[in-house]
């Protein structure tokens, strides 16, 4: 069976992009428009793995891994934040929420597959 | 030449930050939002020239930025040198900037909402267009190559279907052979019955001669033999027409032995023993393999000429969808003029803004609130160092 990956990022054109990368490879993929809306959606779709941008409205990509560190269901769920932020100080407080990988837009499809492989071997 | 660069270089146009009470809005126009209005508009025509592909789907919206970059300039530009005409004056005094800011705000808004749904479908488009390719690309990689020996190698795996093809040759071929032995029996049985035929004959002969020695005897017995010279007359008579008949009975029988003797070459001549058969039959399927193989290598050929197409225009739809990122790139940008659209239209307001007076101060802010390299390159005017994609692992 296909482990499920949750991609949350509020560009719709972006989710596409990262859901056809992830799809080929042989994933299911369940969307989430922004933090607040992947909490709604966090139980339900037991994610085996989290792609998440940073700057997102009501909810950040940092608030939401700070979130699932936080949960006693997905606090073991790696998380990967797929992100236009750059900044070394951004990096650190990723890495602080428990966040596993740090790919910086634009990706090379391959490089995401890789990551998720990896981390949900 | 850009607004802040125009406004740079007439320092009597700067603020003095801090000095005194809260200006009046005019003063505050005319010391303090102006720059700021023209830097912040200078930045919107900076993300324009520097972006990546796209340009033409924000067009618009940026286009705006610029212009807006250009009436501010022209605007702060008339004011530092005090000749403030008395249509800008005017302007000034209508709140222009209050009411046209909001406008822009909206447009540059609408232009980014409307190219990320453009974005947003002709991605979905593309991805179904992949999806489906990718789907056609794996079922025709199914059908396998054809190699040299496939023709043997389908002739023996599929033996048992030639094998029940050859089953009524056979049986035709059995009859035929008891049809042979029959007729070599009849001809047997022909040449036993012209055998008695001629041993009739001879009986005949015999007979004759013995009939036609009674006569004599009768003859010489004078009239005690007259009844039995009578017999012997009949007796040569019956002999005769025996031999005759014999004879026609020998001939017919001999006519028989030869139109069967013909027969029998004709149907021998077609003769063919059972492996010769096979043989045959094997040969007749193999150019039948042969010929479908032959017509099957050409659609595999067109098949494989459809495949590697198919892939290329597979890798060509991902490139074109990766390049297509940079629509979200656009849109964080418009979204970070727009913000700034904003406070500047809250200050038009009546807004506290402490930064309002303070250009440098403005501008900081706005630099805290990028997220790209591309924005603040475009902020300072300096050129974008291209990066490549990487993946970090903490």
């Amino acid at each position: 069976m296909a482990k499920t990956i949750m991609v949350i990022d509020d560009s719709g054109s972006f989710r596409v992009v990262v859901k056809l990368a992830l799809q080929k490879a042989g994933y299911a993929v369940v969307e989430a428009v922004d933090g607040q809306d992947a909490v709604e959606k966090l139980d339900a779709a037991k994610p085996h793995l989290i792609v998440c941008d940073v700057n997102m409205p009501r909810m950040t990509g940092l608030e939401f891994a700070r979130h699932v560190k936080a949960s006693a269901t997905h606090k073991f769920t790696p998380m990967i934040m797929l992100t236009t932020e750059s900044q070394e100080a951004k990096k650190a407080e990723g890495k602080a929420a428990g966040v596993r990988a740090w790919i910086t837009k634009p990706f090379q499809p391959s490089q995401l597959v890789d990551a998720v492989s990896r981390l949900c071997p | 030449m850009s607004a802040a660069k125009l406004i740079s270089s007439k320092p009597n146009a700067q603020p003095a930050a801090g000095a005194g009470a809260r200006p009046s809005r005019g003063a505050r126009l005319r010391r303090g939002s102006l720059p700021v209005l023209g830097m912040l508009s200078a930045c919107g025509g900076g993300v324009w020239a520097q972006g990546t592909g796209n340009q033409w789907l924000v067009m618009g919206s940026l286009g705006a930025a610029a212009l807006m970059g250009w009436v501010m300039s022209r605007w702060a530009g008339s004011r530092s040198i005090s000749t403030v005409s008395p249509k800008a004056q005017s302007a000034a005094s209508l709140d222009l900037p209050q009411q046209v800011v909001p406008v822009w705000k909206r447009n540059v808004l609408a232009a980014r909402e409307h190219a990320d749904k453009s974005m947003t479908s002709l991605l979905e488009s593309f991805a179904n267009v992949s999806v489906n390719l990718d789907k056609a690309l794996s079922d025709s990689a199914d059908v396998g190559l054809i190699e040299l020996g496939t023709a043997d190698r389908l002739i023996e795996e599929h033996q048992p279907e030639i094998e029940a093809l050859l089953g009524t040759t056979r049986k035709v071929v059995a009859m035929k052979d008891e049809m042979l032995t029959a007729m070599t029996g009849i001809s047997q049985a022909l040449a036993q019955m012209e055998l008695f035929s001629q041993q009739v004959q001879e009986i005949g002969r015999a007979t004759n001669l013995m009939a036609l020695n009674a006569s004599v005897e009768a003859t010489r017995a004078g009239a005690a033999g007259t009844g039995f010279a009578v017999v012997a007359t009949e007796v040569r008579h019956l002999a005769s027409q025996s031999r005759i008949a014999a004879t026609q009975v020998g001939k017919l029988v001999h006519g028989l032995q030869e139109q069967l003797g013909a027969l029998s070459t004709q149907v021998k001549r077609c003769d063919t023993d059972d492996e010769e058969l096979v043989l045959q039959a094997e040969e007749n399927a193999r150019a039948v393999i042969t010929a479908l193989l032959r017509s099957l290598s050409k659609s595999q050929r067109t098949s494989r000429t459809l495949r590697e197409t198919g892939r290329q225009v597979q890798n060509d739809i991902e490139r074109i969808m990766m390049s297509l990122q940079s629509q979200d790139r656009l849109s964080q940008m418009l979204g970070s003029v727009c913000e700034d659209m904003q406070r500047m239209n809250e200050w038009f307001s009546g807004t506290d803004d402490p930064t309002a007076g303070m250009p440098a101060l403005w501008l900081q802010r706005m630099e805290e609130q990028y997220t790209m390299e591309e924005q603040r390159s475009s902020h300072h005017n300096t050129v974008v160092v291209e990066r490549t994609a990487s993946v970090e692992f903490f």
